[in-house]
């Protein structure tokens, strides 16, 4: 039993960041049908500047989060208006090749100029050890990135369930159309879905630095398809769908391996999958009510 | 009141993409008037309030409202001007539960007080909307959903709406209960633009018809004139 529970409390610290992205990938995946392959640039990107702030510029590390949660605004944003503001109403498919395309140039960009090793840093040392709680062990990292998650996921939940604003994007999501003859300004809450959006992203690429002490340029592209597949689980345009998908994704694969033979450890990236396809199968809207026509 | 008319189009062509849908529609709606525009399907009448609503292309005329030129207007711009919209088939978002719909309907209003109190009237028009107020709005029946449509277009307490085709599919009771309450509307000094394939309830309703064919106005004139005009009786035979 304690075992079990082990595993569930490791994968808290992974499975909050795949939450925070599976939750930001929804939002956009909701409100203009963009399956957003360069979201995991965005991850990246702000890990990176988080991390080249505290490393080659050695400013405190909340200055660093600071840092990393701009970056990811700014170029969520830059992404937007070059890559999909341009092709707005082409259909899915468009947008999700210049999705691609945006996050071939910025990923292989990085790995130009900063080549794809392991980024280490030094994780602070209020984060350093662990606690003890009877048998179980539970490490401050990962107590200090589910608190914010859990935090941002209220907050987050809060606003699309109680404000004009939450009203907004739910309505855009399903017509975007009629939303507009009600008033709201499509343009401007589709900007304001990115800048949230990116900001989660932004978040879960720092958090991922803290949790792992490094960074990597290609550490998007694998997190990025996993949100995709939490956000359809969840149901599209479902942040707690999204955010619950995740945290379900990240325990499930960690009690999947948990309990296979030591050699089939490597079929762990498989677990995401398979749910993914029963989903699709049983439940193709999601476990969760979709947002969308 | 005012003697500019609320709504004027001026030789307005429009359509989407290449395809040209209405040709030289001129229409006038004066002040605390309703209009009906009549005719069968895809003559273009929805095309026309869409024209209006910006969400067109519009190729040339223009669209005037209380005089001021709203050609090219952004939509969520003309929206705040008062004018509302409640769309063909319904146009609800299922997704949203019966009063987040209403809310929805409520979004350019600043006041929490004015939104309680729009809330109350549409509740007071619509009791079984009040009853279903927390279920989702795809649960709702038909004639419940045209319901919800109208109140919620209703929420911003508009100067102009403009329905396309609110008894599409609607048991009579609910048409007559609607017909009602476009009047009771109307006598409050809301102007109403009604397309409509129902003549019956268009006539009764409408002080001025303009009777729409393949994208052109081919008769217009007081609904009293209309109701006795031979073209209408042979085009809605059984229906007068």
């Amino acid at each position: 039993m304690n075992y079990f529970m082990q595993q569930i409390i490791n994968a808290l610290g992974w499975g909050s960041i795949l939450a925070l992205l599976a939750a930001g990938y929804t939002m956009t995946f909701g409100i203009i049908g963009l399956v957003n392959f360069a979201y995991g640039e965005v991850f990246m990107a702000a890990a990176f500047a988080a991390y080249f702030a505290l490393t080659i510029f050695n400013l405190p590390y909340w200055v660093a989060l600071l840092v990393g949660l701009i970056s990811a605004i700014v170029i969520g944003l830059a992404i937007e208006r070059i890559a999909f503001k341009p092709v707005r109403g082409a259909g899915m498919i468009t947008l999700f090749i210049t999705s691609l395309g945006a996050s071939i140039i910025i990923r292989n960009l990085f790995v130009m100029l900063f080549d794809d090793s392991l980024k280490s840093f030094k994780t602070p040392n209020f984060l350093r050890g662990v606690y003890l709680l009877s048998d179980l062990i539970f490490f401050k990292k990962n107590i200090l990135i589910f608190s914010i998650t859990i935090i941002l996921c209220i907050v987050l939940v809060y606003i699309v369930k109680n404000t004009k604003l939450g009203i907004a994007m739910r309505s855009i999501s399903y017509d975007s159309q009629i939303a507009e003859t009600l008033g709201i300004n499509t343009e401007r809450i589709i900007i304001i879905t990115f800048i949230i959006a990116s900001f989660l992203g932004g978040m879960a690429g720092i958090l991922w630095g803290i949790l792992f002490g490094s960074v990597r340029a290609s550490m998007g592209v694998i997190m990025v398809v996993d949100a995709f597949i939490a956000s359809v689980v969840g149901g599209v345009g479902n942040v707690f769908g999204a955010m619950v998908s995740g945290y379900i994704l990240a325990i499930g694969s960690a009690l999947f391996i948990a309990y296979l033979p030591q050699e089939l450890i490597g079929l762990k990236p498989l677990f995401v999958w398979v749910i993914f396809f029963i989903i699709l199968i049983f439940k193709p809207s999601g476990l969760f009510r979709a947002n969308i026509k | 009141m005012s003697n500019v008319p609320i709504l004027e189009l001026n030789n307005v062509v429009a359509g989407y993409g290449k395809k040209e849908i209405i040709n030289k529609i001129s229409i006038k709606i004066n002040q605390g008037r309703i209009v009906t525009l009549l005719g069968s399907n895809a003559v273009g009448k929805t095309t026309i309030l869409k024209t209006i609503l910006s969400q067109t292309c519009l190729r040339s005329g223009e669209i005037k409202y209380n005089g001021i030129d709203i050609s090219n207007l952004a939509t969520h711009k003309i929206a705040r001007l008062g004018i509302s919209y409640v769309p063909e088939g319904r146009g609800i978002f299922a997704n949203l539960t019966t009063k987040e719909n209403l809310l929805a309907g409520a979004y350019l209003l600043k006041s929490k007080q004015e939104l309680e109190n729009n809330l109350n009237r549409v509740y007071s028009i619509f009791p079984i909307l009040k009853e279903r107020s927390n279920q989702l709005a795809e649960s709702l029946s038909g004639g419940e959903q045209e319901m919800l449509v109208i109140g919620r277009s209703l929420m911003s307490k508009p100067n102009l709406l403009l329905l396309d085709e609110p008894s599409l599919g609607l048991a009579p009771k609910l048409v007559e209960l609607i017909g009602k309450i476009l009047k009771e509307i109307n006598n409050e000094g809301v102007c109403i633009l009604l397309v409509e394939q129902n003549a019956k309830l268009a006539l009764e309703l409408a002080d001025y018809g303009y009777l729409i064919r393949k994208g052109t106005i081919v008769l217009e004139g007081d609904t009293k004139d209309l109701i006795k005009n031979k073209k209408i009786k042979e085009i809605y035979l059984g229906i007068i």
